[in-house]
């Protein structure tokens, strides 16, 4: 305190980490005297403020946000200097009695500063909505100082503060001289430091307080020490740091205990007990089985959805437009060239304008997928399948880029570049193009409606949950026989739940199909340009084109799936980009028959519902399209990793087509 | 408190969410970041990802818990966490 011939000036830090309402105590407390600077060398704006009462001067000084007194950022180290090195005559503690525990460890180190103190036990009311009762009392009788409940923005409480604060600056309250003890385990190692550290060392700070901080590892007060000490002697306190390298762990730890201690004393039962509804649907929806299910569940959900919305939607574009269009068109140009007209109806309208009428089913499920992922329920379906990739040998970070391949493999390969050891990031991009992307949903649902009709959403389901059982075998045997990476431990920020944003919702909606639109405009059309020229040269036939040709050579591995050499060549084309497929059959089947019915009927007629089902699982395991396997290359920078990847799936995709169109022709669905 | 919060991250089998840490520490939530964060001071767990991808924010895998300019909320136990475990594993 400051004497002479003027009153006394008692200076009052009030100090607090960010967001509890410090500034509000201040204007309160200051009113229009204040004024406003920066801190001596810094650019942190400075407030102070004069504060009278009963004859007395109060000089507050409003010190920058801080968690702790260590020196982790500008803020923290301007508060602690001034606290320990200015030595305040009061500190007022604005803590946040809605987030009390996490307040108390700036609190704690407050006491162990041993400087005079009053808390003020700010957002009360807050606190009490939240369902926690703070008592006050208790809280004071725990900590040893004044308490002060406060709703400051309401002005509750100043007066009681002011009066708090002359009490302790009249002395009329002890403050404890050492606040809470450190851990048992410091102390040896405290006095050692201490035997170590010449009695007349001279640094700004109190020096049991900044021999604490060196344990602690503050470079700011290591610097301080190596400034004041001869050589040999700070080399001896280096090496006892040195040695001690855990004793920052422990002090935290002993302030962290006694904060948890103390809130129990305060508030009567341990702390994070207040379950909201949100964590109440965590509960189910991240728990290791149960958010399985509702994984499973909602996948399901999603392709009804498809199927039961997006799907006559599909059949009305393709019967009202396209097999219109196609036919207006050969009506328009009658007399033309038959290539001409083949050309023009059946490959460019026939093939990549069927492809787009497949813009509803994708539009839900793009729709689907925006809702879920705005909503915070993907992070959660991530998490859920992470816990279960782990099980199968993939590491944590990979189940971020297995994510992103619902919508399209290319970037999730891309994405495998966050997951740090190479063994797991491997891993990550082999087995990403088993996550059946929107494109292989569009195979999906053409050929589940033809063949399924009703139990097309059961097929559709069961496929995907066959890939992802695929994913997990496939991550087991080459995390277990090709990498043995070390396992690492990771934690995960779940963000909270919010009701979607509609208008962050539309965009990534739109952004997808505006992406599968210029794929069909762009990729799909060259494409089905190029299949209908190989099906119609050198001759008219079909069956004796250069496509004819290369499907031929196909058809005895066809055979072991039921699938006829158009089958075949429509899988091959699907190596450019998935719906390709679908492009490829419309061309090939309209060019047979000359006709422009619908693709599902032709379908049935080449072929058995075993072979379909075959069909549908070679699609959803075969090599990725080429943007994927380029992505593989330039992740793995190895053609070696390259070729293992397009194998591996090759391999795969065959012998479980092959073994579920003979075992599904055992089920009576080969006739 | 700390050394229990990384015994509880190495033993569980696979990722945690810090939902679940707090809960099994019996602190709430923003008690858990903190602490999450003073471990990441002092070495034993690192935050974030090993790279940005290259595909951008929009469709980066980690969006799902990124808090830009902050960090993605993923942490991740270092070697200097895992020896200290090793180390001392009963306190």
């Amino acid at each position: 305190m400051t004497e002479g011939r003027h009153p006394k000036i008692v200076t009052v830090a009030l100090a607090g980490t960010p967001n509890t309402g410090k500034s509000t105590v201040f204007n309160a407390l200051t009113g229009l005297r204040q004024h406003v600077g920066n801190w001596p060398g810094k650019t942190v704006e400075k407030k102070s403020g004069i504060c009278q009462r009963d004859g007395k001067v109060f000089s507050v000084v409003d010190l920058p946000g801080s968690y702790s007194l260590g020196a982790n950022s500008t803020e923290e180290e301007i508060a602690r200097d001034f606290l320990a090195r200015e030595r305040p005559d009061i500190v007022v503690a604005i803590v946040d009695a809605s987030s009390l525990e996490r307040n108390l460890y700036l609190v704690c180190e407050l006491l162990q500063l041993g400087v005079p103190m009053v808390v003020a036990l700010n957002m009360m009311d807050v606190a009490r909505s939240g369902g926690l009762e703070v008592d006050a009392g208790a809280l004071e009788a725990a900590l040893g100082v004044p308490v002060v409940p406060m709703v400051a923005r309401n002005g509750q409480g100043i007066q009681q503060l002011l009066e708090s604060i002359e009490a302790v600056a009249e002395g009329e309250t002890a403050s404890p001289v050492d606040g809470p003890r450190l851990s048992p385990a410091v102390q040896p190692l405290l006095a050692k430091l201490d035997a170590a550290v010449p009695a007349d060392l001279d640094i700004p700070y109190p020096r049991r307080w900044a021999l604490v901080k060196l344990l602690e590892g503050d470079p700011s007060i290591r610097r301080s020490m190596k400034a004041a000490l001869p050589p040999d002697a700070w080399e001896r306190i280096r090496n006892i740091l040195h040695q001690h390298e855990q004793a920052m762990l422990e002090i935290a730890s002993s302030r962290y205990d006694w904060a948890a201690e103390t809130y129990r004393r305060a508030v009567g039962r341990p702390g994070g007990e207040n379950i909201s509804l949100g964590e109440r649907a965590d509960r189910l929806l991240t728990h290791p089985l149960g958010g399985l299910i509702a994984f499973a569940a909602m996948v399901f959900g999603i392709y009804w959805l498809m199927f039961n919305l997006g799907a006559p939607m599909q059949g009305w574009l393709n019967d009202n437009v396209v097999v219109r269009s196609a036919d207006a068109l050969e009506d328009a140009l009658r007399g033309w060239p038959d290539w001409s007209t083949s050309l023009l109806a059946n490959g460019l309208i026939g093939g990549a304008g069927l492809v787009l009428t497949f813009i509803p089913i994708l539009a839900i499920l793009f729709l689907a997928l925006a809702i879920l992922e705005d909503v915070g329920y993907m992070a959660r379906a991530a998490f859920v399948m992470d816990r279960f990739m782990h099980r199968v040998g993939l590491r944590g970070q990979s189940f971020l880029p297995l994510f992103l391949g619902w919508g399209c493999n290319v970037p999730a390969i891309m994405g495998s570049r966050i997951v740090e050891s190479r063994a797991a990031r491997l891993t990550t991009i082999l087995v990403t193009p088993l996550v059946p992307c929107a494109a292989r949903m569009v195979v999906i649902a053409l050929f589940t409606a033809a063949f399924f009709g009703g139990a097309a959403v059961l097929v559709s389901w069961s496929m995907v949950m066959m890939n992802l059982a695929v994913l997990a075998l496939a991550a087991l045997l080459i995390s277990r026989f090709v990498f043995r990476g070390q396992d690492s431990s990771f934690v995960m920020e779940i963000p909270r739940y919010h009701a979607p944003n509609i208008r962050t919702v539309l965009l990534a909606t739109g952004e997808r199909v505006r992406r599968f639109v210029m794929l069909a405009g762009t990729v799909i059309l060259a494409m089905s340009l190029v299949v209908w020229a190989f099906s119609s040269f050198p001759s008219n036939d079909v069956g004796d084109s250069i496509l004819g040709h290369i499907g031929r050579g196909l058809a005895p591995v066809g055979g072991l799936m039921g699938l006829d050499w158009r089958m075949m060549v429509a899988l091959l084309t699907s190596f450019v980009a998935k719906e390709q497929t679908i492009a490829t059959l419309r061309v090939i089947l309209g060019t047979g028959d000359g006709a422009n019915g619908a693709l599902k009927t032709e379908l049935t007629s080449i072929m058995v519902p075993a072979a379909a089902v075959s069909f549908i699982a070679l699609q959803m395991l075969f090599v990725p399209c080429a943007a994927s396997v380029a992505a593989i290359r330039q992740e793995t920078r190895s053609w070696r990793w390259t070729g293992f990847a397009v194998g591996y799936m090759l391999t795969i995709s065959f012998a479980v087509a092959i073994v579920i169109y003979q075992v599904a022709r055992l089920f009576g669905l080969g006739v | 408190m700390l050394k229990r919060l990384l015994t509880i991250i190495a033993a569980n089998d696979g990722t945690s969410s810090l939902d679940w840490l707090a809960r099994e520490m019996g602190v709430p939530l923003a008690m858990a970041e903190q602490l999450m964060a003073e471990l990441v001071r002092m070495g034993y767990l690192r935050l974030g990802l090993a790279a940005c991808t290259p595909v951008g924010c929009a469709a980066c895998p980690a969006r799902v818990s990124c808090h830009p300019p902050t960090g993605v909320g993923l942490w991740e136990l270092t070697d200097r966490g895992r020896r200290l475990l090793t180390e001392s594993p009963s306190s």
